[in-house]
């Protein structure tokens, strides 16, 4: 029977559990607050969390917000790892410096349906249209919000709002105000940081200074070498925020920023004999300047102008690239009767680039300039006063190098009560043909046949049109008490001229020398298809300390390519069918705050990579006043690959541990 | 081998008493750990109770706190409000449905989401001695008198003198002083 031994363990054990359960219940009972101060009062933090989701209750939209809170708590160091908490959104780590991002299909290393803006400001390359995600280089301590809209975007935003938005917002600068120093060094980078400097002059006007350095360590090659994929960059800017008076507020940001990139990539020198030479470094430049000014007349209408200018400069042994945006735009907001809520708006952006002409890669014309005029206009019309609301409008756009489309969207929004909402929406969205698929030659590789020389070429053509879509969506929301919420979304997506490069009839060339056999793969829009599926939501305060958040995301997609271009399989197998994400935050007493993020993504059978299950963890220790200590680990549970070798290799993401000191002063 | 299993248990039994006691030594976390925004927000208009002066009312009729339209609060509230008097009078939180009921409120909530309650009330408490609290900067320029905002993550006061006073409703110089600046 049992022995003493046995019977004290058994004891011990269930002191334990009881002292753990009076540790949690001593933490449970709420703190009386009729005892504190008015002064207090004021002062006590409150949990942002049912705010979150009660500011987007009746939004008609599949839209998700990470607050500073969660960028706070979780252990990633960069936007694009920050993104993988977004329900939907599907995030594949390439290499060290790459991300592949989109949600609801199409995931690529230049994903060319999801729009990307910092502050209103376009980050996403149009020649590409797609993100350079490690150029992000954002102070993340200084970021307030990011929204992620999943869905064509609400009409007022900009080009290449198809499958998604996503908008970071960073704090005023009165909001970030006085010094702070961030410095973290592990297994991902010998040692990096960020010192940022607030303060103001006078009463109006508060600015911020800030500097970021990041240096990474390469990830591990397929075979288990060097990857070949250490980076660093640099990035200095400013932001002011100047309120001259009650009704106008200016804010004025800029940033430059340098660094350089490795890569495995290899590319065509020469066809006779086939050589290739590696890319080895590639070196990234720019910067950009931003205005913007708001006023807001005696009727509460406003209106917005911004303007601001981007540069890029990107410069590898294939070759440099350069981009230069001039970007214009106004919006107004007024308010007709007590029902009508409108806002229109005009845009104009210029667009210069320039590319390389090598062997490997040209683009016709090399160099252009591209003028993209867009307006738009949207009425929100209150139906049934907070209950019932319709929104209507639509988006134009006329590109000197793609031409003209319309966007329209409708959204209705249900509140049937103060717990739940139900949304739906049909709308329209347009990837404009960019430079690449009309213009772009990539003589990827080529091989010795019996007879000579052939290249596999990837060619833009000229009358490549813009690919189409339309989004059926539907969302329900669900405040069961105070401590749970539930969101469920599901789409239906209807495309319509989509881009795929199917084999054509292979000709011989001459140019360059010597006369070979061209194996093209023409871009045409000759495809279409749906992807349906859609993503859901549990957020659950479970105690004061313990909050758990859970998500499961899923996509199909049906192609319809026709025959002779195997593009559909490649397509749907390019994206993660279903993702589950367990999220959880706890805090221990008042100086140790723990998170954890369980994610799993299932395979691409297009690159054979099978599904993976991430682990991050993170702890952080408050015990000092001014400072936070963490340690977090991301991906702990074992490397793995997350995407493909299209266009470039892709290497093995591995486990990485950090400390990092934060120091505010 | 007797001695040394005998310091186990004594081991044991240390763990025992320690855990105990460190379970008991732990206090309830205010400061450092986010509190719940309504126990902030209910805490405030518990605390108006006490810095805002009403013309003599009935002294054994309750001190009344109405919400009116949908109740963010539950329990808390409740549970916050309990045993607890104001001006000697016991201190009660009625869940009103007609907005005439709030005539016999002392304070009257109305939650942020709730603007077409919001204008009822409004309506209906003109000229009566009553609190009104809400959760816009709309709810002040309508005539209410006290605007619990978000500042961030803090909540902040934005009080209507003027609203308070047309009523002659006294908020003391303490409550004022602590209000973010607010003109009609």
């Amino acid at each position: 029977m049992f022995g003493s031994g046995q019977v004290l363990k058994t004891m011990s054990a269930l002191a334990m559990l009881a002292a753990f359960a009076s540790i949690l219940q001593g933490q449970e009972s709420a703190p009386d607050l009729t005892t504190v101060s008015l002064e207090s009062l004021m002062n006590m933090k409150v949990s942002s969390v049912s705010r979150r989701d009660e500011e987007l209750r009746s939004s008609a939209a599949a839209i998700h917000v990470i607050t500073q809170e969660d960028i706070r708590r979780s252990g990633a160091t960069d936007i694009a790892d920050l993104l993988r908490m977004v329900p939907g959104m599907d995030v594949a780590r390439k290499d060290s410096s790459t991300w592949a991002i989109s949600t609801r299909g199409f995931t690529a290393e230049y994903a060319t349906k999801l729009l990307v803006m910092v502050d209103g400001r376009t980050v996403y390359d149009p020649t590409f249209s797609g993100v350079s995600w490690h150029l992000q280089n954002l102070v993340l301590e200084d970021i307030d919000r990011i929204e992620v809209i999943r869905g064509p975007g609400a009409t007022m935003w900009g080009a290449n709002a198809v499958n998604g938005v996503i908008s970071i917002k960073t704090k005023r600068a009165a909001d970030t105000q006085g010094g702070l120093l961030v410095a973290d060094a592990g297994t991902n980078s010998p040692g990096e940081g960020t010192i940022r400097f607030g303060s103001s002059i006078g009463s109006h006007l508060f600015y911020r200074l800030y500097s970021r350095q990041t240096t990474r360590l390469a990830f591990d090659s397929p075979t288990g070498g060097p990857g070949g994929d250490a980076w660093n960059l640099t990035t200095v800017g400013t932001r002011l925020d100047w309120d001259p008076s009650k009704s106008n507020s200016v804010v004025f940001e800029s940033e430059a920023r340098r660094g350089v990139r490795g890569a495995r990539q290899n590319f065509l020198t020469s066809i006779s004999p086939i050589t290739f030479g590696t890319v080895g470094l590639r070196s990234d430049e720019g910067g950009f300047a931003m205005a913007r000014w708001s006023h807001i007349f005696k009727d509460k209408s406003s209106l917005t102008v911004q303007v601001y200018h981007d540069i890029l400069h990107l410069k590898g042994n294939n070759g440099a690239k350069d981009l230069k945006i001039n970007d214009f735009d106004f919006q107004h907001n007024f308010k007709i009767g007590g029902r009508n809520n409108v806002m229109w708006g005009v845009g104009k952006r210029d667009i210069n680039d320039s590319f390389p002409t090598t062997l490997a890669f040209g683009m016709t014309p090399a160099q252009s300039h591209t003028d993209l005029n867009s307006a738009f206009v949207q009425d929100e019309i209150s139906i049934v006063q907070d209950k019932v609301s319709l929104s209507i409008g639509s988006k134009f756009e006329d590109s000197s190098l793609a031409g003209g489309n319309f966007q329209p969207s409708i959204r209705i929004s249900w509140l049937p009560n103060a717990r739940q909402a139900i949304w739906v929406a049909v709308s329209r969205g347009v990837h404009s043909a960019s430079r690449v698929e009309r213009g772009m030659r990539v003589n990827f590789t080529a091989f010795e046949t019996g007879s000579g020389p052939a290249a596999v070429d990837l060619l833009g053509q000229p009358g490549t049109r813009s690919e189409g879509l339309v989004a059926y969506e539907m969302g329900y929301r669900y405040q069961a008490n105070r401590k749970l919420w539930l969101d469920a979304t599901t789409f239906y997506n209807v495309y319509d001229h989509l881009s795929t490069d199917p084999p054509g009839a292979p000709y011989f060339a001459t140019d360059p020398a010597p006369p070979h056999l061209v194996l093209p793969l023409f871009f045409q829009n000759n495809s279409k298809g749906e992807a349906y599926g859609g993503e859901t939501s549990i957020n659950y305060q479970l105690l004061r300390s313990l909050r758990v958040e859970s998500s499961y995301s899923l996509l199909l997609m049906q192609l319809h390519s026709p025959t002779g271009d195997t593009s559909d399989s490649n397509i749907e197998g390019q994206t993660s069918r279903h993702q589950v994400r367990f999220e959880s935050t706890y805090n221990v007493g008042k100086s140790l705050e723990l998170s954890g993020q369980v994610h799993f993504a299932s395979s691409l059978p297009y690159f054979a990579v099978p599904s993976y299950t991430r682990v991050d963890l993170k702890a952080t220790w408050k015990g000092f006043e001014n400072v936070e200590l963490s340690v977090a680990g991301q991906n702990l549970l074992s490397p793995h690959f997350e995407f493909g070798d299209i266009p470039a290799p892709s290497n093995v993401t591995s486990r990485q541990i950090y400390a990092k000191v934060a120091w505010k002063f | 081998m007797k001695n040394i299993k005998r310091q186990g248990t004594l081991w044991k039994s240390v763990l025992y008493v320690l855990a105990f006691s460190l379970s008991i030594s732990i206090p309830a976390p205010i400061n450092g750990q986010a509190v719940d925004e309504l126990e902030v927000k209910a805490a405030y208009i518990f605390n108006f109770s006490k810095f805002v002066e009403w013309p003599t009312g009935n002294p054994s009729l309750p001190f009344v706190i109405g919400i009116y339209g949908d109740d963010p609060f539950g329990s808390i509230i409740d549970d916050l409000t309990k045993d607890k008097t104001a001006f000697g009078r016991v201190l009660q939180v009625r869940r009103i449905k007609d907005p005439a009921d709030a005539k016999q409120c002392q304070i009257v909530f109305v939650r942020a989401a709730e603007k077409a309650k919001a204008v009822q009330l409004l309506a209906a408490v003109k000229g009566y001695p009553v609190l009104t609290v809400g959760e816009t900067k709309e709810f002040l320029q309508m005539g209410g008198m006290i605007y619990l905002a978000m500042d961030e993550d803090r909540v902040n006061l934005m009080i209507s003198g003027s609203a308070a006073e047309q009523v002659k409703l006294k908020i003391s110089a303490k409550l004022m002083s602590l209000s973010k600046p607010y003109k009609n």
